[in-house]
């Protein structure tokens, strides 16, 4: 018997609710690292008018704000999705497949709607 | 002398905080969203008024609290997962608390640091 077993996590095929749970951390890790820079756009949108507007209108900036919202989304409703699971209610289990997909399906539409708000409309 | 396997539940603490501060980070986002919502059109007066009341700013400042005892949580057992060197994974532990101290007195000055 050969232990410690790798798996090669590129390689092996993934179910559904393990890309959600590695999203989930890859996201999470994601946020921490950008944390310094959420601070930094807050502190900006409330400078003053002048920085409210640069944030308006500079594209790089708002490609910040996009990526942190969708990020951020994504991350709390599969964040809420493991809460129902820590229930740990009989049966829950048989959802784990469908409840991934409505993670992965309302964070699309979420993104799409702060895509459509911050891009859309020439603001 | 008593001994137990669990030890002073010091991983149940955190496993309980983790889940508590998501649920305060997510009532909040929540809070955040109806406000944004209410608002007609959110130019710079708007926004700015949106963060003027008291009970607001607090709730912000508790927001960034439990966002960065969430992300010491979540970092924590990143680090415990990946980092298997103690003196690398020490340094992130310190570097990481260190940021996020930094971060909650950011966020405290850009609250309550300008008139």
């Amino acid at each position: 018997m050969r232990r410690p077993v790798y798996l090669d996590l590129l390689r092996i095929r993934k179910p559904l609710p393990a890309i959600v749970s590695i999203l989930h951390r890859a996201s999470g890790i994601l946020l921490f690292l950008l944390l310094p820079a959420a601070l930094y756009l807050f502190e900006l949108s409330l400078s003053g008018e002048a920085g409210f507007r640069k944030l308006r209108q500079s594209l790089p900036l708002r490609a910040v704000v996009t990526l942190l919202l969708i990020v951020y989304v994504y991350h709390l409703l599969a964040g809420l999705r493991f809460l129902v699971f820590d229930l740990h209610r009989p049966g829950l289990y048989r959802h784990a497949r469908s409840s991934a997909v409505l993670v992965l399906g309302a964070a699309a539409v979420v993104a799409l709607v702060i895509g459509v708000a911050l891009w859309g409309g020439g603001r | 002398m008593k001994r137990s396997v669990g030890g002073a539940h010091y991983g149940v603490i955190g496993w309980l905080a983790q889940r508590i501060t998501g649920l305060l980070l997510a009532v909040y986002t929540l809070l955040l969203g109806v406000c944004l919502w209410r608002v007609p059109v959110l130019d710079h007066a708007a926004w700015r008024g949106l963060f003027e009341p008291v009970w607001m700013r607090h709730a912000t400042f508790l927001f960034v609290f439990a966002l960065c005892w969430h992300a010491w949580l979540g970092m924590r057992d990143v680090y415990m997962d990946y980092l298997h060197h103690t003196g690398v994974r020490l340094t992130a532990h310190t570097l990481t608390l260190l940021i996020l101290m930094g971060c909650l007195l950011w966020a405290a000055g850009i609250l309550w640091g300008r008139p």
